[in-house]
């Protein structure tokens, strides 16, 4: 995490800026030298990643082409996993679902922008203490968040239901209804990520220049404008690193359907994420062919958000003078 | 100046979510050959699932290993629902524990995949020997025997001016009871229809009383479109229609054993082992639970058993230590310990009146000594789970919406049909 908000901060990357490795004179060998000694220095990080992450994509990309057997052992079945994938509509549902996640996830980031402004006011009394209670759900186990919210929120006996009655709302069926259950997965999946955005906002807002904020003060801006013309587009760079961050974690969503939904529920389908599809696949069914033929697509579908989200920064993110 | 750090950093995270999303996929069964001789010393570990039972194993454990001093066992317990995926995966990877606990539902999967080695069997002419062997070899020794019954509020009996149930009750008696005792304006319901492991819990023996069947007696052809297995499942969608049960997703929110402790279900069909789990409600130590044999339906009144057995790996490092430990679990001397501190019913009639007497001052057991001479066991193939989540998936619907029985029965039928055919070569 150190390592991300160091990315963030502007200042920091002005100071490691790109430092030329090749000058001229210097020789064939000695160049090819300092390449192998590059080597052996990622060399480590090289074989650690091949292990956990190359091999297991492989492996797993070539298990969604087979069919495999309940206790191990496969056979080759080329598409077909593919082709059942496209017409099963769970499958469908826990794409739309998880997409609707992610965008919820999005709303979340304007929320954390204004409380890490907020946060970041100067005078601001008991700062340490707030900063504190924004981030703590962000250490919490996330299956405790999802036993905790599914207590607040049950349809019958939670917390949130007898609030609503007691201010004279009826009930609203929020772990069973399939529009209620969506808000409700995504409402704790940004409460339990609001605390880390937050402090990467936060970390972001402290590198900018005070100089600029004063050029904008003698300009006659308030405290407002300041904030959204010349605040935020200095750390626009913060809120897209934020963004993708937040789009590929609730692409990953998993724990909270499966503590506050689970697969008793009728709302389950109308609840759950590509993820979660998975793990009934191929944790509970024992299909493994099929859930690697589920995460394949998974892995896809980041990649290619991704790189849209990549593409439409160019709009709106400015990177330093 | 940024962008190289950021792209490289969004890299790191778009290959982070990849590992995060496939790690745990790979892997292959591992072939472990030999055993060690029983004259060293060895650390066998054992597997269940259920928490109520870890303190007698204790006590068990120690006394094997006094009788064998060379051998220890490790205990391992993990909740219910994640217990299955867990040796699943156990499996695959050829780390099984090298004694566990499965339901002759599981057994045929592990048994025809090469995962458990034969034991001698403990009682050869039981209703149990059947349901833990399979295509002719013994697997495993039964230690539990579960046979349903229903347990019911006294409390809510004597609110609504109801006499308690009684043995020569009938189905129409059950559901005008399960209304009586609904009263929707406090949360309160008669029974709860609780779908998941194919309704063992609700209407799976009603369809037997009724003459049906889950499965064909050979295993390979659904009994859901019989006209008798319909009529079971229709008496309980009326029972849903009645309002006497909570909806689907109300009980998927709240544990329906929590609901019924908490005053909340006047009867619960459960198992009759389930009495250690109760005993630690207030409704219990007050006094206010009774058990009654199930209602009597068209043909009896059926009860379904599930036993819960020990079963050893057969890839394990120690199978010679593991059988041993199997086939001391499995004598007339562990079951009477294990009634005796009331931890639950065993294979052993003999051994049944312990249970009632240890809970003789709070509850009367004695109907499901009664419940146990009506026992069928439950209906399984060679992948039970496959099909009981068919049937929970189509019969959630018929007994929430009120969808059409006939239809929804029939499609499980042709799916269940289907998922029988996928099993038969590996029979």
């Amino acid at each position: 995490m150190s390592q991300l908000a160091l990315a963030t901060s502007p200042r920091s990357v002005a100071e490691r800026g790109d430092v030329a490795p090749n000058s001229p004179g210097r020789t064939h060998t000695a160049r090819r030298r300092e390449a192998v000694t590059g080597f052996l220095f990622i060399l480590p990080l090289f074989a650690t990643v091949s292990l956990f992450m190359f091999y297991p994509i492989i492996r797993n990309t070539y298990l969604s082409f087979t069919e495999t057997g309940v206790f191990g052992g496969e056979t080759w079945t080329g598409l077909d996993q593919y082709i059942r994938l496209v017409q099963d509509p769970q499958m469908w549902m826990a794409i739309r679902n998880t997409g609707l996640y992610a965008l919820i996830g999005l709303l979340g980031i304007p929320l954390a922008l204004i409380i890490a402004g907020l946060l970041n006011r100067p005078g601001l009394r008991f700062k340490s203490l707030f900063r504190v209670i924004y981030f703590l759900p962000v250490v919490v186990m996330p299956v405790a968040i999802g036993m905790i919210w599914r207590l607040l929120f049950n349809d019958d006996y939670g917390i949130i239901n007898s609030i609503l009655n007691t201010i004279g709302l009826s009930s609203v069926q929020w772990l069973s209804d399939p529009v209620a259950v969506i808000f409700a997965i995504g409402f704790v999946a940004v409460w339990s990520t609001l605390g880390f955005n937050v402090v990467l906002m936060l970390a972001g807002l402290q590198a900018v220049p005070r100089d600029v904020i004063e050029a904008a003060v003698l300009d006659g801006a308030g405290p407002i404008r300041q904030f959204f013309s010349v605040t935020v587009p200095i750390i626009s760079p913060t809120v897209f690193m934020v963004s993708v961050l937040t789009v590929i974690s609730s692409l990953q969503i998993f724990d909270l359907v499966f503590i506050m939904i689970g697969r008793n529920s009728p709302a389950i389908d109308d609840s759950q994420t590509i993820v979660y599809y998975f793990y009934e696949q191929g944790v509970v069914l024992l299909d493994r062919g099929y859930a690697a033929a589920i995460v394949t697509i998974l892995l896809i579908l980041t990649m290619i958000v991704t790189a849209i989200q990549f593409r439409l920064q160019k709009r709106w993110v400015h990177y330093g003078s | 100046m940024m962008s190289w750090k950021s792209k490289r950093l969004s890299r790191v995270a778009v290959a982070g979510i990849a590992a995060f999303s496939l790690v745990g996929l790979a892997g292959c069964a591992a072939e472990s050959t030999g055993g060690s001789s029983p004259d060293e010393p060895v650390e066998l570990t054992f597997a269940l699932w259920q928490p109520t039972d870890v303190p007698f194993f204790e006590q068990v454990f120690a006394d094997f290993t006094e009788e064998n001093p060379n051998i220890t066992v490790r205990i391992q317990q993990t909740g219910f629902f994640q217990y299955f995926p867990k040796l699943q995966n156990d499996a695959i990877n050829g780390t099984l524990p090298d004694v566990f606990q499965l339901t002759p539902q599981e057994l045929p999967l592990y048994a025809s995949g090469g995962q458990l080695a034969t034991i001698e069997g403990n009682d050869d002419d039981s209703v149990y020997a059947d349901q833990w062997a399979w295509n002719g070899e013994r697997y495993g020794n039964a230690i539990v025997r579960d046979t349903q019954i229903i347990w019911y509020n006294k409390d809510l009996f004597d609110a609504a001016g109801l006499e308690y149930p009684t043995a020569d009750w009938t189905w129409d008696d059950f559901r005008s009871y399960a209304s009586a005792l609904t009263d929707e304006a406090n949360d309160v319901y008669g029974v709860p229809i609780v779908l998941s492991r194919a309704g063992d819990r609700s209407f799976a023996s009603f369809i037997a009383q009724a003459g049906g069947t889950m499965i064909s007696e050979d295993e390979t052809t659904s009994g859901f479109d019989l006209p008798e297995t319909q009529e079971a499942i229709e008496f309980w969608q009326q029972i849903a229609a009645d309002g006497s049960s909570p909806t689907q997703a109300q009980l998927a929110q709240t544990n329906p054993n929590a609901l019924f402790t908490s005053g909340k279900l006047g009867m619960l069909p459960q198992r009759d082992g389930l009495a250690p789990v109760l005993f630690e409600s207030e409704l219990f130590q007050s006094g206010s639970m009774g058990v009654i044999t199930l209602p009597n339906g068209p043909e009896g009144n059926m009860a379904s058993t599930i036993s819960v057995g020990n079963v050893v790996a057969a890839n394990g490092d120690n199978v010679e230590a593991a059988r041993l430990l199997v086939e001391f679990l499995g004598t007339r001397e562990v079951a009477d310990q294990y009634a005796q501190t009331g931890a639950g019913f065993t294979p052993y009639p003999e051994s049944d009146q312990f249970m009632v007497d240890f809970y003789s001052e709070f509850i009367d057991l004695s109907p499901a000594l009664e419940a146990g001479e009506n026992a069928f066991p439950f209906w399984r193939s060679l992948n039970s789970e496959a099909w009981f989540q068919i049937v929970q998936e189509e019969l959630t619907p018929v007994m929430d919406e009120l969808a059409d029985v006939e239809e929804a029965t029939n499609r499980i039928a042709e799916r269940m049909n289907a998922a029988l055919a996928e099993e038969r070569p590996n029979r």
